[in-house]
């Protein structure tokens, strides 16, 4: 089965989770959200999932909204990510130092995401 | 780096309270519509459209409660993502104006394209389209009908070519963004542009395959457009080009097949404001607001690269796409900028915000008295002749404001105000109702709307008594 994800939900999801770990007094909780979202990227990322990300916008050559073309990144942040926020939900000491590193983690999906979605020539 | 700091926070104010600016005018619309049509549904979906409103509202100012007083590249990756989002969910609930019953165009909006322009018979026949996706284009329908045809006939009739530009419905009632309409009626006035540069381009040795040549081509286009609006608009036209495009500041670095980077774009732009003395640079007193967020995308692109976003390759490098621009653009017909649109009227523009700060339309100026005019005032009755009555006569008549005044005039007015004002009215006492403060800038944002609008109609009608 193939399933197909949408960049800029996916975009959108990371960023409310940005904020939220800059908002929310309750890390853990945004934390514990944030593996569950990475599990679900995780899965649907693998090629042997068979997973593909939908290029789900509108460009000029694509006024009509029609999928161009569907890809699928393996992006290896996600994979890193989650194993950093596994090593934190069991190793919760310094939380202040882990939420940056989860953010960074995060910034970069996000660019790399973008990056496809505004990928020139298709 | 505290200048940066600074001037990041600054644009980051400046585009929420555009985002805020956004939702008001949405609102706007829908009113509008109701007020014309009277259709009970649009009232109906006016309650519906206004709480997806406020949550969007809501959302934001929960974000600028978090603001961080101190910028890392991070924090500020993080919160140019999370305007363009919000933009986003604007942009979406935008396209459902489609639901609403659409309105009358306002009859300025074509007094101002009619005045873009001496070549009249140009503007005859062009067409005005309200879109619900938030987008300014311009089309050939003729040539899309044309196209159209071809797929059920071999033969095609004479059609002709129809200009349509495409306004995004929000932008209904607010001048300053029309300023982006005049690139677009630089697509109907452009002659050959592509075809003489690539010629130029290929003089110096680059060599191009033919579907980087149909790039550069298409670039070229917008790039002449996009002189095209500067002469005509001066500093008002970067400033709303950049106010539009940084709302999704990720899309800034990109190259798309038919429009170049807003990078190379606004280099552009500033560049040939420079080099056509018109960029402010003369007078301190008057701030090029499009050169100042051009400096400041440049800084956030810093943060950006920490992360960076592929963006295409193209067999030629850009500065050579720039600098080949720069030449050919200068050595074209029609181009340099007149003394009415450059550094030597800012004077004029120190007026015209005096009298927007005192609530009064710009649609006619008179001059200050100069050092000449206030000699002959003290000349004695008997020694006045001929020549000295008709400098009298002209220094007291008021005369028609251009666009290029009446347009940055109000950018810096409307900036400057957002600083002064409402970067306060949003950014603190976060206990007053979110809908309090936006029925506040609303009562700004539709008076300024009405103060431009007046100035354009009245110009135009004095300049048509004056024909």
């Amino acid at each position: 089965m193939q399933i197909k994800v949408n960049i800029n939900n996916m975009i959108n999801l990371i960023s409310n989770f940005l904020i939220r770990l800059r908002t929310e007094d309750d890390s853990d909780n945004v934390l514990n959200d944030l593996i569950s979202f990475v599990e679900y990227l995780e899965k649907y990322s693998s090629a042997k999932d068979d997973v593909l990300f939908d290029k789900n916008f509108v460009t000029s050559k694509n006024e009509k909204g029609k999928l161009d073309e569907v890809i699928n990144p393996n992006i290896p942040e996600i994979l890193k990510l989650k194993e950093t926020l596994l090593e934190i939900k069991g190793n919760p000491t310094d939380n202040e130092a882990n939420i940056e590193v989860t953010k960074e983690s995060l910034r970069k999906i996000v660019a790399a995401l973008i990056s496809l979605k505004n990928k020139p020539n298709y | 780096m505290a200048d940066r700091e600074q001037h990041i926070e600054f644009l980051e104010n400046y585009l929420i309270i555009e985002l805020f600016e956004k939702i008001i005018r949405i609102r706007k619309f829908i009113e509008t519509a109701y007020e014309q049509e009277k259709k009970e549904t649009d009232r109906h979906l006016l309650e519906l459209y206004n709480k997806a409103l406020s949550f969007i509202a809501d959302k934001l100012i929960k974000f600028i409660q978090h603001l961080p007083t101190k910028r890392d590249d991070g924090t500020i990756f993080d919160n140019m993502l999370y305007i363009s989002q919000n933009f986003r969910a604007i942009e979406n609930i935008h396209q459902d104006l489609r639901n609403i019953s659409s309105i009358k165009l306002v009859p300025e909006i074509n007094t101002f394209l009619f005045d873009i322009d001496q070549k009249e018979e140009k503007l005859l026949d062009f067409n005005l389209v309200l879109t619900d996706n938030y987008s300014f284009k311009e089309r050939n329908l003729g040539k899309k009908i044309l196209h159209d045809l071809k797929e059920s006939y071999q033969s095609k009739p004479e059609l002709g070519s129809t200009h349509s530009f495409i306004l995004p419905k929000i932008e209904f009632s607010n001048p300053l963004n029309w300023s982006i309409l005049v690139h677009e009626y630089g697509h109907i006035v452009s002659s050959n542009e592509s075809e003489t540069y690539l010629a130029k381009l290929q003089e110096k040795g680059v060599e191009l395959n033919p579907s980087e040549q149909q790039n550069i081509k298409n670039w070229v286009e917008e790039m002449f457009c996009d002189a095209f609006a500067a002469k005509i608009l001066g500093p008002a036209y970067l400033v709303s080009f950049l106010s539009f495009n940084l709302l999704n500041s990720f899309d800034c670095s990109l190259d798309s097949n038919s429009h170049p980077s807003v990078y190379l774009r606004a280099e552009n732009i500033k560049s040939f404001l420079h080099r056509n003395n018109a960029d402010f640079s003369t007078d301190t007193t008057i701030t090029n607001y499009g050169e100042l967020f051009n400096d400041i995308m440049i800084n956030i692109d810093s943060s950006f690269n920490v992360y960076p976003l592929d963006t295409m390759e193209i067999g030629v490098n850009k500065t050579s796409i720039l600098r080949t621009f720069r030449e050919y653009i200068s050595e074209k017909e029609g181009m340099i900028v007149n003394d009415n649109s450059n550094n030597k009227n800012i004077h004029t523009l120190k007026l015209l915000l005096k009298k927007l700060e005192q609530g009064q339309p710009i649609g006619t100026i008179r001059d200050e008295l100069d050092e000449k005019v206030m000699k002959l005032l003290s000349k004695k009755v008997e020694k006045i002749d001929e020549n000295d009555i008709r400098i009298m006569k002209e220094s007291s008549t008021e005369r028609p404001t251009s666009h290029w005044e009446i347009l940055n005039a109000g950018w810096i007015h409307k900036i400057e105000k957002i600083q002064s004002e409402f970067v306060n009215l949003f950014f603190t006492n976060y206990e007053r109702d979110i809908e309090d403060k936006l029925e506040e800038y609303s009562t700004y944002i539709n008076k300024l709307d009405d103060l431009l609008l007046h100035s354009i109609s009245t110009s135009q009608i004095i300049k048509s008594i004056e024909r």
